[in-house]
């Protein structure tokens, strides 16, 4: 926690001290004349730490009034009027919401509230506003009186504290809720015991007049105070029915509130001003105008958040970034050796080439693709003497068999070949191309002994079938088919029994 | 509440850390981006070149493979002049010298113009692969006098391995001739084929 300027304003004085941390650095007290404002400019001259402002002053009002709930601006508009309506005459007002009804309308329960004497704060005002000092706001006793309540059960409750520069100060609370609160000034008391059982009867009956406090109603009366001040107090205080105490010690309340301070009387306002420091209230009597400074350095501060959050962000951001990607930038590192490596291999083997096929200037590719051609080619092609041996051999064993035409044809663009390859089921679409060979000859040797003439070329047909073609015979020697005609053939004894015969030879694959 | 420029004035260093912390926070964020984009696209392209490298390495030892494979036979194609033009010139010689070596009684030749091999092939029947080249055929029809069989195959053999060329026979009919009483029994044959020449096509 940074410092902090802690001002205490009652009818007469000022106290103001400088808290750094939760530590008194520096104090002084004013007077309220020409001199001690004087004084006190001159104190706040090397400061400019936010100060806050708690005033304890006979001229607070508090009025209770129920208002339609109502938001926004037609709620500020019915608060702003009420508060000119009340206190026109004081710039320091301000409007509290008690509660909201339960029944009804549900009407708003306000607290109207106002410091109704400006003159005794705006002298003290201008010096601040003069030295620019950021004023966070104005606060009143009753304002910052409620933490200090505790734990208490009790819906009637009336918390007495006394202020050694101001008075006794009796506010009285109902279900925890500020109602009304007054100010006993110091110069009509003697001492704190004295204060307390003489205000504290005119204040109970004070509040049954204004019938906040029920008919037999107990009141629980909290009082704050020094230990050795209580003792006493708890002696002389008279035994009533409808009154209940509660003596609470400042040092106890102080080391409740985690308040590092030594009391020696029963001053209680560092109790208030610590209190303060530790959880200002939101509402405060200050109008904009009076805390400008103080929005002026909020902005300042929210800037300079403002500016470390973006620098954080982005430095965040960017680190990130960085990280993120140098993960990136390593495995670009090994995927460069790795591709360098397989670029030295590629170096090297097309070296090797170079070595081991000097001169060679075509593609390896295109070396593969003309040897595949001509490979296959060489498939389609197969040499005269393979066509021509297999069907000598066969023909060697039947000498009456005289040749005339020996036509081989083995050529994949020749269409009619694949017509005649088609007929033949076993490479029919099988992608080959077949060797076809046409053989004309005749049968010599035989006379008239169609029989033994017919028997001789079957058996012809067979040994070539053995020898792995594929036999068809477009033309017979003799038709002996009932479809066929037959003339005698006593007058040319010698005629050639001639016939043809197909042969399909497939290519191997 | 409103501000007047005395406000603005004492404001002033907080307003001016503002806009630099927005300048350098952009800047940084900017920077850092700008970082982790570089960061990412050289990643990208490492990639790719090693993708790139990789495929070089693949067809390299691809090469490598085929050449030790096919090197020895695309010389022998080479030398043979069948990768390339067609050499006209060396086949009519060739065939002219075959002529004074007698291997047959006489013999005839006829070439026709060039045409595409694939272009002439049965698309079912008879499919090649042929790369980047064209395979280019140039009919030539023989046709032989013949004293027996035999002079067929040797003239074919001595086409075969003393033209440079590629000669693809793909048929003949032989047929017996007629009797004479002066010249013994001829065989007649005629035989088609054509000459292969594989061309790199143009790119």
């Amino acid at each position: 926690m940074g410092s902090r300027l802690l001002l205490f304003l009652c009818a007469n004085r000022l106290h103001a001290q400088l808290m750094s941390g939760d530590k008194i650095a520096l104090q002084q007290d004013f007077n309220n004349s020409q001199e001690g404002r004087a004084e006190f400019a001159a104190f706040l001259q090397p400061l400019k730490s936010p100060a806050y402002l708690l005033v304890d002053l006979i001229e607070e009002d508090f009025r209770q009034e129920t208002i339609p709930h109502l938001k926004g601006r037609s709620r500020s508009a019915l608060l702003q009027r009420k508060c000119d309506q009340y206190y026109r005459g004081t710039p320091f007002h301000q409007a509290t919401l008690l509660q909201r009804q339960k029944t009804g309308r549900r009407d708003d329960e306000m607290l109207f509230s106002a410091l109704t004497n400006p003159s005794l704060i705006i002298p003290w005002l201008e010096i601040m506003q003069a030295q620019k000092i950021p004023l966070a706001g104005i606060y009143s006793i009753p304002q910052v009186s409620a933490p200090l309540l505790g734990n208490h059960s009790s819906d009637h409750l009336l918390l007495i504290s006394w202020e050694k520069s101001a008075g006794l100060r009796q506010s009285y609370f109902i279900e925890r809720r500020l109602q009304i609160s007054r100010l006993t000034p110091v110069h009509a008391v003697s001492s704190f015991q004295d204060a307390v059982i003489k205000e504290l009867g005119r204040t109970c009956q004070y509040l049954k007049s204004l019938s906040l406090l029920p008919e037999g109603q107990r009141l629980d009366v909290r009082i704050l105070g020094h230990g050795d001040d209580l003792v006493e107090l708890q002696k002389k205080l008279p035994v009533a029915p409808d009154m209940r105490y509660d003596f609470a010690g400042l040092d106890e309340i102080a080391a409740q509130l985690k308040i590092n301070y030594r009391f020696t009387d029963s001053d209680a306002s560092q109790i208030f001003l610590h209190e303060l420091a530790a959880k200002p209230p939101k509402a405060h009597y200050a109008n904009a105008g009076h805390t400008h400074y103080f929005t002026l350095k909020q902005l300042r501060n929210a800037l300079g958040w403002f500016s470390g959050s973006v620098l954080a962000g982005s430095l965040i951001w960017g680190a990130a970034n960085v990280m993120l990607n140098n993960g990136n930038t390593t495995e670009t590192e090994s995927l460069k050796i790795r591709t360098q490596r397989a670029l030295d291999e590629t170096r090297q083997i097309t070296q090797t080439f170079s070595v081991l096929f000097p001169g060679s200037r075509a593609p390896a590719a295109d070396m593969k693709t003309s040897v595949s051609i001509m490979r296959k080619l060489d498939q389609y092609a197969p040499k005269p003497q393979d066509i021509l041996k297999p069907i000598s051999t066969v023909l060697d064993h039947f000498p009456q068999i005289e040749l005339d035409n020996f036509d081989w044809r083995t050529n994949a663009t020749s269409p009619d070949i694949n017509d005649i390859a088609a007929v033949h089921g076993s490479i029919k679409n099988s992608g080959n191309v077949a060797t076809v060979i046409t053989i004309k000859a005749n049968l010599r040797g035989f006379a008239s002994d169609y029989r033994a003439a017919l028997a001789y070329l079957d058996r012809f047909q067979r040994e070539l079938s053995a020898a792995g073609y594929q036999v068809t015979m477009p033309t017979k020697p003799l038709d002996i088919g009932s479809g066929g005609s037959i003339a005698d053939q006593r007058e040319a004894p010698e005629k050639a029994l001639d016939f043809s015969l197909q042969l399909v030879a497939k290519a191997p694959a | 509440m409103r501000f007047s420029k005395n406000d603005l004035y004492q404001m002033r260093w907080s307003i001016l850390a503002a806009c630099a912390s927005i300048l350098l926070g952009s800047a940084i964020v900017y920077g850092s981006n700008g970082y982790a984009e570089h960061a990412q696209q050289d990643q990208y392209n490492a990639q790719r070149l090693l993708s790139e490298a990789q495929n070089r390495l693949a067809i390299a030892r691809q090469d490598q493979e085929n050449m030790s494979v096919y090197s020895v036979e695309y010389g022998v194609l080479e030398k043979h002049k069948i990768i390339g033009d067609e050499q006209r010139l060396d086949w009519i010689e060739g065939l002219e010298k075959l002529r004074r070596k007698n291997l047959v009684a006489d013999f005839h030749y006829s070439i026709a113009p060039q045409k595409n091999y694939a272009a002439m092939l049965a698309p079912a029947s008879f499919a090649i692969d042929s790369g980047n080249f064209n395979v280019r055929y140039s009919e030539m029809k023989l046709q032989f006098d013949l004293l027996h069989e035999a002079q067929l195959l040797d003239f074919f053999d001595a086409l075969r391995s003393q033209i440079n060329g590629r000669y693809q026979l793909e048929g003949c009919v032989l047929q017996r001739g007629s009797a004479d009483a002066e010249s013994p029994p001829r065989l007649k044959a005629e035989c088609s084929g054509g000459w292969i020449t594989l061309q790199n096509s143009p790119k």
